[in-house]
């Protein structure tokens, strides 16, 4: 878990270091929309781009003060220098602000290769095809980076080895359930797969799920779900772990919506890749709420979980729309909610400390 | 607060507007019982629905009618009872708040609306408009159509490939729309409308052309109302109409040299949406000769391709991968901005920031960035464009003026 | 020859008197609801500090968030256009401002003759104002005089990531109940209003020398932080709060056609000259 929790912590020396020694380059993504495998089948290192508490100093001085703050200051990261060690940015269409970072990195960060990976808004059989379409672009375009072409054989050795990442981190979820595992910690293993080579992170994963399993589950906390529109780092979840939560189950991009669905290894390579990423846990942007509620359902059954908690960063209009739709629906299934507009900012953790410790008390009856 | 609402219109032509939408409203709401009704989002092709014989009801142009007529604050307080945040989109607080009512909320325009069958929204501005929708489908408990737009054209996908997919949304929203009205599409029919929303835009690409012309024949104060046929009367003879009276007009001003103000001392581009309480501060500038000669909201750039397939959704589809001057990047929003700033001879920019309107906003401190490398003035001015609570006249008054002081001292005859 | 400029700001109301070489006196009132009765009252408050009667004013212009309703004006300057005309007069050198009033926070650059070459105002967050500062004061129960030296004494500066008036407020009423020093918070508060009006700055770009005007140049600690920011010394007019007055009166002294003599009866007040160097 040391080594997790310190490439996280330590994920751009992580980074430079793995460049450094393998002499191959390294692509940056946002979001879950971003089929890795194909950079990975082009032997290159994809990693998450994140953000930070830091002050955005340098993102305000391209964006307004009423936006998202995990794209301003993933932004404002990379005008710091932070991200210099990119050979390329992937910008998927996934929301406004999202896709504004395409432009906005274009201009401003410096990395060699920024490219617009299209998306569906909407899934339907059109939609797979017009993905698989934009993955063709952006296969073209990573061959072009990584100077080596992807063949069929490479890209389906890469999607064995995500699925081997999926279903370990699917059963480090299952574990989650029963408690054996905190939510901080399945955090750490989703975050740190991000930002590792797969197959370095599938072994410390077998290694540490082998430990997992003998321990014995704990008792006290309460079983909590989380929705979240983007939470970069585990400092919300340690503190609802610390004010006696037990997160159980999850609708968080850097949780179940990363590693939920795997890939069909049997369909053409580049159409299963169109398909799992447009069908698996989708964020509100994609569907709508009624039909997206099924899937939340899905990562919460059999967990008896017993409040929900949601945190949407602020001026996310995704999830915002969402919210009233997500809290009547939770609250008719039994479950209290409790709900947290985010700034991404440090300190406003400790405001939320009360809110949490009384709602745990209240679910506790 | 604010003293005076409607911008002052200096053309005949655009004074048929208000009568126009006034009798599109009253038809739309004394329209027979047997017929449906579709709320719409902009960007929904209303030849379709016009040619299927459906009741389109465009719902954020309602929403800016009642901005106008400044009953925004009463709808989006009720929106905001609803539980929708004050960072959600003013238009959408404003339809919620018609949609949810109470005690406070003020008497609807026009009468109101023709109660919806069905919702239809197309994806390609902004999240906002989806979400919204989405909210207003389980509310009214009706289905709701998604018509899914590429965000072209930032080469994420081929241009092929984009009209491919525009023309499958298309196919499937046909589909919906006939199991609807148990109808099928005249496509005959669908025919005749494009080719008269083709001249439609044509004429209107045309006047922005003449709008470059010194002195400016047709401001900003003008402009904002004249979109409004082609945007929602796209397709019929009367929209047609009106734009040949329009461009006879502008004509005869350019040729008699008759400008918005007596001495052009500087021009101005307005970027982003107005403030539709407040449209007269379109004309603040005038007394001290400056005019917001151009806007570039809902800019129209190129003329419509000639139709080359039997199939008019073909056709339609192709057509949607011209230039737009929303929905874009920045790069696009800038490479536009400067080529209009040049074309317009443009000395100013007003850089609109709505915070509820999240796709404009979001994109205007870069746009200013790159104005400010290239020397040119502009001035941001934050404010809602629906809901008029985020108006303070002391705070845009003092940069409205300090912006004329610093344009005027330009051509030295400033303090 | 005497000259009026009046500055009718969303807190203060100043004016400032001056004849064809020098500024005679200033006054400054609190901008009550009426704001025409503060326009009377700041100027007969500085008639009086020199004995002189409105009707020898030879002309006046107004300036500030009321400069309209000023009925006794001949005419009317933005504030930003009168701070830059202003801040030069008294320091030459000044080429970037930054105005830091009540409702409003301004950067803004000049030539050097004073005139108004670019500016840049705060959007909607109230950070950088005075009303900010006004609602931390409150907050934290302190005077808001008093802010500016307390937060000198801090030890340990407080991290504060928001300057959104709403935010901070939670913010820092849960510091203070965590025990932090208040004296450290509200350096933190200063680093983080510092931190905001350095990228306003940094929008018209900053030339040397800077200036800051306004009400919150007094606060000594929001004025060491933003030398921090900038990495330069800040040049603060011996009054900062009435620098647009006096741009106003300049611009009055321009458009000004009477001259007349009224020497002796300026002596008086001397000492309410601003030092001119």
């Amino acid at each position: 878990m040391e080594r997790l929790m310190q490439v996280r912590s330590e994920r751009h020396q992580v980074a430079r270091e793995w460049k450094r020694q393998t002499g191959k380059k390294v692509i940056g993504v946002f979001c879950c929309d971003v089929p890795e495998e194909l950079i990975y089948a082009a032997g290159m290192l994809p990693v998450r781009i994140l953000g930070s508490h830091e002050e955005a100093t340098e993102g305000d001085l391209h964006f307004p003060t009423n936006v998202c703050p995990y794209p301003k200051s993933c932004l404002d990261q990379a005008l710091k220098g932070h991200y210099d060690y990119l050979d390329g940015v992937v910008v998927p269409n996934v929301c406004d602000m999202i896709r504004a970072m395409y432009g906005a990195w274009k201009l401003n960060a410096g990395i060699p290769y920024v490219h617009f990976l299209e998306v569906p808004q909407r899934i339907s059989p059109h939609g797979v095809e017009f993905f698989r379409q934009a993955l063709v672009q952006f296969q073209g375009l990573l061959e072009e980076i990584s100077g080596n072409s992807i063949s069929s054989e490479s890209l389906r050795d890469a999607i064995d080895v995500y699925n081997r990442n999926r279903s370990l981190l699917r059963e480090a979820c299952e574990l989650r359930g029963k408690r054996l595992l905190s939510g901080v910690e399945l955090q750490e293993m989703v975050i740190s797969s991000m930002l590792m080579p797969k197959e370095e992170h599938n072994q410390l994963m077998s290694l540490y799920l082998e430990e997992v399993r003998q321990r014995s589950p704990a008792t006290d906390g309460v079983r909590i779900f989380i929705s979240a529109s983007m939470l970069d780092d585990t400092d919300f979840l340690e503190l609802i772990e610390e004010c006696g939560g037990s997160i159980v189950a999850d609708d968080m991009p850097m949780g179940s919506r990363y590693f939920f669905h795997s890939v069909d290894s049997a369909e053409e390579p580049l159409l299963a890749l169109a398909q799992r990423y447009l069908n698996r846990i989708p964020c509100p942007r994609k569907m709508l709420p009624q039909d997206r509620y099924h899937y939340i359902q899905e990562t919460m059954a059999g967990f008896d979980v017993q409040g929900a908690i949601i945190h949407n960063l602020k001026a996310c209009d995704c999830h915002l729309y969402e919210y009233p739709y997500l809290k009547e629906k939770l609250e008719a299934q039994g479950l209290p909610v409790l709900f947290f507009r985010g700034e991404e900012t440090e300190a406003e953790l400790e405001t939320q400390r009360d809110d949490i410790e009384a709602f745990i008390e209240m679910l506790r009856g | 607060m604010v003293s005076s609402t409607s911008a002052k219109k200096q053309l005949w032509t655009t004074l048929e507007v208000p009568a126009l939408r006034k009798k599109y409203y009253a038809e739309s709401l004394g329209k027979a019982g047997g017929q449906k009704v579709a709320w719409c989002s902009n960007g929904v092709p209303s030849e379709i629905l016009d040619a299927m014989d459906i009741n389109a009801v465009y719902v954020e142009n309602y929403a800016t009618v009642c901005a106008s007529k400044r009953l925004s604050s009463g709808f989006c307080r009720a929106g905001e009872r609803a539980g929708f945040s004050q960072d959600v989109c003013g238009y959408a607080r404003i339809l919620m708040g018609y949609l949810l009512g109470g005690d406070d909320v003020p008497e609807a325009p026009y009468g109101g609306l023709a109660k919806p069958d069905f919702l239809v929204v197309n994806s390609y501005s902004c999240d906002s408009r989806v979400g919204w929708f989405a909210t207003m489908s389980h509310t009214l408990n009706i289905p709701l159509y998604v018509i899914d737009s590429p965000y072209q054209p930032l080469g994420g996908c081929t241009e092929v490939a984009n009209a491919v997919y525009t023309e499958s949304q298309l196919e499937d929203f046909v589909h919906f729309l006939e199991q609807q009205t148990g109808t099928k599409l005249d496509r005959g029919k669908l025919r005749e409308k494009v080719e008269l929303a083709r001249r439609a835009n044509d004429i209107q690409v045309d006047i922005y052309d003449m709008r470059k012309a010194v002195p400016s024949p047709m401001g900003a104060g003008d402009a904002y109302t004249v979109v409004w046929p082609g945007m929602y009367m796209a397709g019929t003879k009367e929209c047609d109409e009106f734009y040949e009276r329009l461009r006879a007009e502008i004509s005869e001003r350019i040729e008699k040299k008759i400008g918005i103000v007596p001495e052009e001392k500087f021009r101005l581009l307005w970027s982003g949406l107005p403030l539709w309480y407040n449209m007269a501060l379109l004309n603040y500038f005038e007394d001290f000769g400056g005019v917001v000669s151009i806007e570039n909201l809902y800019f129209r750039y190129e003329k419509s391709l000639p139709s080359q397939h039997e199939d008019p959704l073909k056709d339609m589809a192709i057509s949607s991968t011209l230039r737009r001057p929303y929905a874009s990047d920045i790069e696009q929003r800038a490479q536009l901005t400067l080529e209009v700033i040049r074309e317009y001879h443009v000395d100013g920019v007003i850089l609109a920031y709505n915070p509820s309107c999240r796709m404009m906003y979001i994109l205007q401190p870069e746009l200013k960035n790159i104005l400010d490398r290239h020397g040119i003035p502009n001035l941001s001015l934050e404010c809602d464009m629906a809901d008029e609570r985020t108006y303070s006249e002391g705070q845009i008054k003092t940069r409205l003026d300090a912006f004329i002081e610093r344009m005027l001292s330009r051509r030295g005859e400033g303090k | 020859m005497i000259v009026a400029g009046i500055d009718i700001g969303s807190s203060t109301s100043k004016a400032v008197l001056m004849d064809s070489d020098k500024v005679l006196c200033y006054s400054i009132v609190t901008t009550g609801a009426e704001s025409v009765k503060s326009a009377q009252l700041v100027l007969d408050e500085a008639l009086n500090a020199v004995n002189a009667r409105r009707h020898e004013i030879s002309y006046i212009v107004a300036t500030g968030y009321g400069r309209v309703i000023v009925p006794f004006a001949q005419d009317t300057v933005t504030e930003l256009t009168c701070h830059a005309r202003g801040a030069n007069w008294l320091f030459p050198s000044a080429r970037t401002i930054l105005d830091m009033g009540g409702q409003d926070c301004k950067a803004i650059r000049c030539d050097e003759a004073g005139r108004l070459l670019n500016f840049m105002m705060n959007d909607k967050c109230a950070a950088g104002t005075g009303r900010f500062l006004e609602l931390m004061a409150r907050v934290l129960g302190i005077p808001l005089d008093k802010l500016g030296e307390l937060s000198l004494e801090a030890h340990n500066d407080v991290k504060i990531n928001t300057t959104c008036a709403v935010f901070a407020k939670s913010e820092v009423t849960s510091l203070v109940r965590d025990g932090k020093d208040k004296r450290d918070v509200l350096a933190g508060l200063h680093s983080a209003i510092a931190g905001r009006v350095y990228n306003m700055l940094r929008g018209v770009g900053i030339e040397p020398d800077l200036v800051i005007t306004g009400g919150i140049g007094k606060n000594i600690g929001v004025v060491r932080k933003i030398e921090e920011r900038v990495g330069m010394k800040v040049l603060i007019p011996e009054e900062p709060q009435i620098v647009g007055a006096l741009g106003a009166a300049l611009f009055a002294r321009d458009s000004s056609t009477v001259k007349e003599e009224r020497n002796g009866e300026l002596d008086k007040c001397q000492e309410a000259t601003l030092d001119h160097s």
